[in-house]
């Protein structure tokens, strides 16, 4: 075992956040999450768990959904984040995050950011998904609530606003 | 007023919701303070040990390390409860705090926390409560390891009497494990000093309760902190402690900046507040006919290392035996008992899940010994509107508040037949195969039914405040939290109707003393009821000077002048007056506002919450697996304010209960006292892959003494799944689980000792 | 977490190099799920992680003729959505779309996956100094043990947790690694030990080498293979029990049989009595409950783990009989657990 150094290594990094470009300086041990809620505060990104287990860290990872809790700041490095603060277009709702609350797709709210991103990352890989589908896009994504089947309507409500929207 | 409901009994928005969907809600521990550092706490490795000193001179040394707090600093004596200080120079289990650092960040004080030399003094331990109460075990808190000195007895009639006159009499042993709430936010706190005054903000459940708890534990008057509540990520009953927000509070005065203090999940598994786990011993007494003579329940639970809210668990799980059937003969035994645990306190339902699933597999077992269909002997037994036979023992004038044992008072209103007949209806319980036709021939189906009681609703005084503003606006000051159940909803719905405004026209001041009025923590599924009682109040009281402002503005008597939606009408023309805001606009002050304080209750009736759920399950012979095919939840919990809420609370509790009955258990090492699988992985909830087709069925009995007819709702949907789920495996293979979670390791160990008969196969 | 260095080299020459500069202080890191975890937990303290995820070596997926190569750098997710794959080896894609969730599977790579650390209780707790942590005793061979092994067992009754590696070794794969003395491979069976000599790791990989490869021979015709996976959670666990099983008929007779068995050993289990059993006889004479008797006739169960010795047959039967019903050209809804 040895003892941690005093002064942390860092390095800067770029990514581009929500479709900024962002360079920062960034401590080697942080994860993308530290970055996102202490660097650039954005606090929508919650922590539940920090080991990759209750996906309320979700963000989209170069169009994927990750943990971001277990991938380092250093490791998203020249790559595109997307966070529930981006979500939305403009300034109003995105459909998915308009479904959630005509759906009721919530109870706490705690949880309902990292659902939200992994619901928008199988909108945009698959615009009619069935129920099973849609289980199986949410299953890294934990509701204590257990808000489950009320999610399940608000994605599968967003994915048909959406492809009338789109028609 | 009922035939202009607008708000009340529609699915409007839930409240607060716009701001958790684009993630601009900020929880507690989104909320950051200039020069604010972050705090750390050293949990026990030990189960039991005394700590003999902290040497904390390397840990102080590091620099960006601003603040070590260790129990030999005086202040951290502060007492939180009975049994609690801050600190204690006594570590009751592994994970119990210790000492704590503030510093610039995270990880500084995680470093600083390895650099704290303590020197312990490891005592003997017990981790199981039957061997606790041996004479020789080690001795947990002074008064010995039986919490109160004796069992709680609370008895009916007289079981001897009761099992003499029986036919046939069933004894079996429960087991319920340890598990935990895991809401998904993690406790924090966040500390800050300005003088002597005090502000925290912390995941709360009742602000006014963690006020007073942590003013009497730093020693502060009362007006001189304020505590603020976030929107909470959830609580399930747990969040209604304040020790890391004492210790946040002086390691800032020490460090003389604010201090956050963010609970791991580890520390939330370990250090937060479990499930009791309990043993119940239960015996029935039957005539032939089915008619109940005696029911005996003896109930060991497990408290851990502190009590926390171990006596109200325990008698909430006393409830189903002595009350959900009729029964002239009842008793209860129940002894909690102090462990070097994880400590247990309040999780949803209290100890009714516990208590039902005992009472619920039982009725099936002498339901079965007698050859009456389970939904029948139900159906035949049940306590119904009149309550249980006998005298009232208890004073006529007393407000009848907690579940009484006696017989002889009614219930408000009791639906408890209807939700067995239409949730029976829903399932198809008459008409359900006979035997077990399944096409691969490993799997199996199986149905199965539990009722519950459940005593929510009245709780102690509330108080609300409801003023109209000159913009026409209406704020609610109201104590209740909002934990994520629909509180406020349902809250801003009845002040709507009862003072005649718009839904939308609402605000909602609340989780802050400095601004709220003081009401009980959101805990015992009261919001709706009690403080749902002081706001109607708190807005026709409010209606009442409006209606003066209208008549003088209108020259109309008070009594032709009626307000919905907004609008001001008059009882003589079929249009508008005005809208309520130019009614607003011409008060005589800035605002006009109303209080009103309640004690819920009746002195005449008792309260009570009930419901039947049906489950239909799939069990897999090759591997033990049970999937949960389809589910009926009927429940009467008086008129339903909201029904999407409603229905959404109605699922959550149950899937959250199928945790209990089939995957989760925080297990504690008994060599070690080491908590094992304090993880979301390890402590497996269920996710969204197994969640089952649910059906929701109100029964809307109109409550007379309930807010708009209301009832409680927010536990009752957890109280009986486990025995449900139990029953229904029964039914599909043939045995009866008496232990909780049934894993596919206990299916596949039971198989392999009885070979499978499909139960119902001619 | 406790502070390192976080160091990305460019080539895998390059991270040969950092990791024989401090061999005890350096781990890799390539999708980070688990080494992540570990660190966090205090179960490892490297003063530097290696990265491994801009390595374009490690990133290739080449199906060929004779034999198909997958970089050890390809996610869980790229492998269990390439159809080429899918069509070629379907044991696979049941396999990888097994493990963990989504968010995991876009970052986890097919290297870690078969290099990762035990999910044992007691190792997972830094308070516990166990065999695995370079202590000296198993806590969970009388501790709690209802997940750990019931074959091959001792001194450490961990589970290999690798949903990858059973699914693997059933379709022969061989594995490619590089270290100071270049490219060598192996069956991917060898890869795994738990022996004696090196309890920090549960493979053979020497001071300084890295997993580069999976190379997949391709398969004989008449061949049909299957993984099947029983958790007690829906999404997101681990195997209660696993098994993955291939066989190729020939002239109606069984040629080659792989049953490989998951999470009920410290490395992947090959399960040589059930293979004997079926290997040699006519396809139409199989006794399955047989095999399946004999995949666990070796079994020495723990005090809370004998569930898993009927759980196990169970799945081998189950395994077994789906590969049948395909070879007979019917569908089979075996995966279905």
């Amino acid at each position: 075992m040895s003892t941690a150094p005093t002064q942390p290594f860092t390095s800067d990094v770029t990514l581009t956040v929500n479709g900024r470009k962002r360079t920062l300086t960034a401590a080697h041990h942080w994860t993308l999450l530290h970055l996102l809620r202490e660097a650039l505060d954005l606090t929508g990104t919650k922590s539940g768990c920090d080991r990759g287990e209750c996906g309320s860290c979700t963000v989209l990872l170069d169009a994927l959904p990750v943990y971001s809790c277990q991938v380092l700041a250093l490791q998203a490095g020249g790559k595109e984040v997307v966070t529930i603060e981006g979500v939305a277009s403009g300034p109003g709702l995105h459909p998915i995050q308009e479904a959630f609350i005509n759906e009721d797709a919530a109870q706490c709210g705690f949880c309902t950011p990292g659902f939200i991103m992994s619901a928008y990352a199988l909108l945009r890989r698959e615009p009619s998904p069935t129920e099973a589908d849609v289980r199986a896009a949410l299953s890294g994504n934990l509701c204590r609530c257990n808000a489950y089947g009320r999610i399940i309507q608000g994605v599968l409500a967003a994915a048909k606003a959406m492809r009338e929207g789109a028609s | 007023m009922k035939e202009a409901l607008t708000a009340v009994g529609r699915s409007l928005p839930r409240a607060g919701l716009a701001a958790k969907v684009t993630g601009e809600a900020r929880y507690t521990a989104d909320v950051k303070l200039p020069g604010m550092l972050h705090a750390r706490l050293l949990r026990s490795p030990h189960p039991h040990a005394e700590i003999i000193s902290v040497d904390t001179a390397a840990a102080l040394a590091l620099p960006g390390v601003h603040a070590v707090l260790t129990p030999f600093d005086p202040e951290a004596a502060g007492r939180l409860a009975p049994d609690m200080t801050i600190l204690s120079k006594r570590a009751r289990f592994v994970g119990d705090e210790v000492a704590a650092v503030a510093a610039d960040d995270d990880s500084l004080a995680e470093h600083a926390l390895q650099l704290l030399r303590v020197q312990y003094r490891p005592l003997p331990f017990e981790t199981d409560p039957q061997e606790a109460l041996r004479p020789e075990a080690a001795r947990i808190h002074p008064g010995g390891n039986l919490c109160g000195g004796a069992p709680m007895l609370l008895e009916r009639g007289s079981v001897e009497r009761g099992f003499a006159e029986a036919d046939l009499v069933l004894e079996e042993t429960y087991k319920v494990p340890c598990h935990s709430a895991a809401a998904l936010e993690p406790r924090a706190a966040l500390a800050r000093w300005d003088g002597d005054g005090l502000t925290l903000w912390k995941t709360s459940r009742g602000v006014h309760q963690d006020r007073s708890t942590l003013a009497h534990a730093l020693g502060l008057p009362i007006d001189s902190v304020r505590v603020v509540a976030p929107p909470l990520g959830a609580g399930f009953g747990n969040k209604d402690e304040s020790r890391g927000a004492a210790i946040a509070a002086l390691l800032s005065r020490k460090a003389q900046r604010p201090v956050r203090l963010d609970y791991s999940r580890h520390e939330e598994f370990v250090a937060g507040r479990v499930r009791h786990s309990a043993v119940i011993r239960l015996a029935m007494g039957v005539k032939n006919d089915g008619a109940i003579t005696a029911i005996d329940n003896s109930t060991l639970m497990n408290t851990g290392a502190y009590l926390a809210s171990g006596p109200g668990v325990l008698r909430r799980a006393a409830q189903g035996s002595l009350y959900l059937y009729r029964c002239p003969n009842v008793r209860y035994q129940g002894l909690l008992v102090y462990t070097n645990a994880p400590v247990a306190g309040s999780y949803r339902g209290l100890g009714a899940p516990q208590g039902h699933f005992a009472l619920e597999v039982h009725v099936d077992r002498v339901a079965e010994a007698l050859g009456i269909d389970p939904l029948e002997f139900r159906l035949m037994n049940h306590v119904g509107p009149e309550g249980q036979e006998g005298r009232r023992r208890s004073p006529r004038h007393e407000i009848v508040d907690t579940q009484p044992v006696e017989g002889g008072i009614p219930f408000s209103s009791n639906g408890l037949r209807e939700c067995l007949e239409r949730g029976a209806e829903a399932i198809q319980w008459r008409g359900r195969p006979a035997s077990n036709p399944l096409r691969p021939p490993a799997l199996r189906r199986g149905t199965g039914v539990a009722a519950c009681i459940y005593r929510g609703g009245p709780g102690r005084e509330s108080t609300a405040r409801v003023a109209i503003h000159r913009s026409g606006r209406v704020t609610l000051a109201t104590g209740v939290i909002e934990v994520g159940q629909g509180a406020h909803t349902v809250l801003t719905q009845m002040t709507a109707d009862a003072l005649g405004c718009r839904y939308e026209d609402v605000d909602v001041v609340s989780g802050d003393t400095a601004t709220a009025p003081e009401a009980p923590i959101t805990a015992g599924s009261t919001a709706t009821f009690s403080s749902g009682l002081a706001t109607v109040k708190a807005a026709a009281k409010l209606r009442g000077s409006l209606l003066d402002v209208a008549s003088t503005l209108f020259e109309l008597p008070r009594d032709r002048i009626y307000f919905n939606r907004g609008l001001v009408f008059s009882k003589d023309r079929p249009t508008e007056l005005a809208a309520l805001s130019d009614v607003a606009a011409q008060m005589p002050r800035g605002s006009l506002e109303a209080e009103a304080t309640v004690t819920p209750g009746s002195p005449d009736y008792i309260v009570n919450s009930f419901a039947a759920h049906f489950a239909e399950v799939e069990v897999n012979l090759n591997t033990g697996g049970v999937r949960v095919l389809r589910y009926v939840a009927a429940h009467d919990s008086g008129k339903i304010i909201n029904p999407a809420t409603a229905v959404n609370q109605v699922e959550g509790g149950v899937s959250q209960a199928l945790g209990l009955a089939l995957t989760e258990e925080l297990v504690t090492d008994p060599g070690s006292g080491v908590t094992l699988n304090g993880s979301f992985l390890e402590h497996k909830s269920p996710g969204i892959a197994a969640y089952p087709h649910l059906q929701t069925i109100f029964v809307e009995t109109e409550d007379p003494l309930g807010p708009f007819g209301a009832k409680a709702l927010g536990e009752p949907p957890t109280v009986p799944v486990a025995a449900a789920v139990v029953n229904a495996l029964y039914d599909a293979i043939g045995i009866r689980f008496a232990q909780l979670p049934v894993t596919p390791d206990k299916v596949l160990d039971a198989l392999a000792e009885a070979s499978p008969r499909p139960r119902r196969d001619p | 977490m406790i502070p390192f260095e976080y160091v990305r080299p460019d080539s895998i020459s390059g991270a040969v190099s950092l990791l024989l500069e401090d061999p005890e202080g350096t781990s890799l890191i390539a999708g980070g799920t688990d080494i992540l975890s570990e660190v966090k937990d205090g179960l490892k303290r490297p003063r530097r992680l290696v990265a491994l995820d801009g390595l374009a070596e490690l990133r290739s997926l080449d199906v060929g003729n004779g034999s198909t190569r997958l970089g050890a750098g390809l996610t869980l997710a790229e492998l269990s959505t390439n159809p080429r794959l899918e069509r070629g080896y379907p044991i696979l894609t049941q396999a990888a779309r097994s493990v963990a969730t989504p968010q995991v599977r876009n970052v986890a790579t097919l290297g870690g996956n078969l290099c990762q650390r035990p999910r044992c209780w007691y190792y997972r707790d830094r308070l516990f100094p166990c065999y695995k942590k370079g202590g000296s005793v198993c806590y969970g061979a009388t501790g709690h043990n209802r997940y750990l092994a019931i074959l091959g067992g001792g001194p450490s009754f961990m589970v290999h947790p690798s949903d990858m590696a059973p699914a693997l070794i059933a379709v022969d794969a061989r594995l490619e690694a590089f270290g100071p003395n270049g490219f060598r491979t192996m069956p991917l069976e060898d890869f795994f030990d738990h022996g004696q000599s090196r309890p920090l790791q549960e493979h053979v990989l020497g001071s300084g080498e890295l997993v580069t490869a999976i190379f997949l021979p391709s398969p004989p015709p008449d061949t049909r293979s299957v993984y099947l996976k029983a958790r007690e959670r829906a999404d997101h666990d681990f195997a209660l029990a696993s098994v993955a099983a291939s066989i190729t008929l020939a002239g109606g007779v069984v040629a080659k049989a792989n049953v490989i068995l998951g999470g009920v050993a410290p490395t992947p289990y090959r399960a040589r009595l059930a293979e004997a059993a079926i290997v040699g006889r006519p396809v139409d004479k199989l006794d399955l409950q047989e095999a399946a008797r004999l995949a666990v006739s070796e079994a020495r169960p723990l005090e809370f783990n004998r569930y898993k010795v009927s759980l196990t047959a169970n799945l081998v039967g189950q395994a077994l009989q789906s590969l049948l019903t395909q070879l007979k050209g019917g569908t089979s809804h075996a995966d279905r657990l």
